[in-house]
């Protein structure tokens, strides 16, 4: 956590925020590794046992578990030093929840993001498809893609994340890869997050990885400036 | 631009920021960049607007501090009431320039005066592809996009614009 949420709701009003708002600080709250009385923080130094997790807290462990699985154990919420640190799945939970709270709200075309992960629904505020620039991971003012997700989910994995590693669960160290930045486009941005994670922590194979996957697709730059991507990325680059 | 009440497309935007790490704690030492330039007054068009709340006591979320070492300090109830113009900054993807309105003292919205906008497509080269996947050269693109995502999202055009919106209102 630690991040800038932006939430737009086109033809919305001010107080149509305020959900958002109470969400997104509730979910930080919960699961911040940052907040020292965060249900996380509190579970990491023992101070609450198991059968006392909240419902959220129980639903991220479960969903964590599957996604492990899912992945073959590169996905892993358990850092190398035995840290509970939910926040490869978080992210783009809470966001996926942001987005059902909009479509119940009644809200047909929004706009939410945190942390560079993004999920949006219907059109832009001109009646366009919402566009996504993918931040070069070399110069933080370039765009290296535009990309049209069209009601899918993005997320953006990458080693350029200030103060973070993504940890090879196997070896325990920082994955060991050539590279910089994985997009990840799924279903809808939970999806997207949760596989992003995975995939990077797997190196060179992430992005085959993806390719197997039905309904994803995945843009990889690596360190020198190539980037691979899958077969059907191109897909999302027409409004 | 014509005033238009009619056709309601507004869009309001909401920047939140969990202010996790600790420099974000220091919302209220910080200065705000100065601003040396008159912005240019533009009417209200109302056609895409965008606000934020102003931030409570709590130091745990801030929506106006968006995630960054430069935050721009607010000082609620200070500020004179009306609408200000911003710098128009120049952002990684095009120009960024908001106008802030204050009511009450307070900040009521914050909405875009400029967005980037589009020029340019991509090239794509196939070097060596592996099997079904692509390869090509990253290129740097000019484009007309509604946002970014990246592992490292920054809104520093947006929080340069808005402080130099909110030095005119103090």
């Amino acid at each position: 956590m630690g991040m800038p949420v932006t939430v737009e709701i086109v033809g919305g009003a001010q107080h149509d925020l305020e959900p958002f708002f109470a969400y997104f600080t509730a979910v930080d709250a919960r699961f911040s590794p940052y907040k020292q009385e965060s249900e996380a923080s509190r579970i990491n130094r023992k101070e609450i046992a198991p059968d006392a997790y909240s419902a959220d807290m129980n639903e991220i462990i479960d969903l964590a578990e599957e996604t492990k699985r899912a992945t073959q154990g590169y996905f892993d919420v358990t850092r190398p030093d035995g840290t509970f640190d939910p926040s490869g799945i978080v992210k783009g939970w809470a966001i996926n929840n942001a987005a059902l709270l909009a479509i119940s709200h009644g809200h047909a075309n929004f706009w939410i993001e945190a942390g560079g992960d993004i999920q949006t629904a219907g059109t832009n505020e001109h009646g366009s498809p919402w566009s996504v620039g993918l931040q070069s991971p070399f110069h933080a003012h370039d765009i290296v893609k535009v990309i049209y997700p069209h009601g899918s989910g993005i997320a953006t994995s990458g080693t350029y994340i200030r103060g973070r590693h993504i940890y090879d669960p196997f070896t325990g160290q920082p994955v060991d890869t050539s590279c910089v930045s994985l997009t990840v486009i799924g279903p809808d941005v939970y999806e997207a997050d949760r596989f992003a994670t995975a995939a990077f922590a797997m190196g060179p194979d992430g992005i085959h990885f993806i390719e197997a996957l039905p309904g994803f697709e995945a843009y990889a730059i690596d360190r020198d400036g190539v980037a691979t991507h899958t077969s059907g990325f191109t897909n999302y680059l027409t409004p | 631009m014509a005033f238009c009440m009619k056709k309601i497309t507004s869009s309001i935007l909401f920047i939140g920021a969990f202010a996790a790490y600790v420099f974000y704690s220091n919302l209220m030492q910080s200065q705000a960049a100065t601003t040396t330039n008159t912005s240019n007054p533009q009417s209200n068009s109302g056609s895409n607007s965008s606000s934020t709340a102003s931030t409570s006591a709590s130091n745990t979320l801030s929506i106006v501090h968006a995630a960054s070492k430069n935050t721009i300090p607010t000082k609620s109830g200070t500020y004179t009431d009306g609408t200000y113009t911003g710098n128009a900054v120049d952002a990684y993807y095009g120009t960024v320039q908001v106008a802030a309105t204050i009511q009450n003292g307070a900040i009521a919205s914050v909405r875009f005066v400029q967005y980037p906008h589009d020029q340019g497509n991509s090239a794509q080269i196939n070097a060596h592809a592996m099997p079904q996947l692509i390869q090509e050269a990253v290129q740097t693109q000019s484009a007309n996009v509604d946002g970014i995502s990246g592992a490292t999202h920054t809104t520093e055009a947006f929080k340069q614009s808005l402080s130099s919106a909110l030095s005119q209102a103090s």
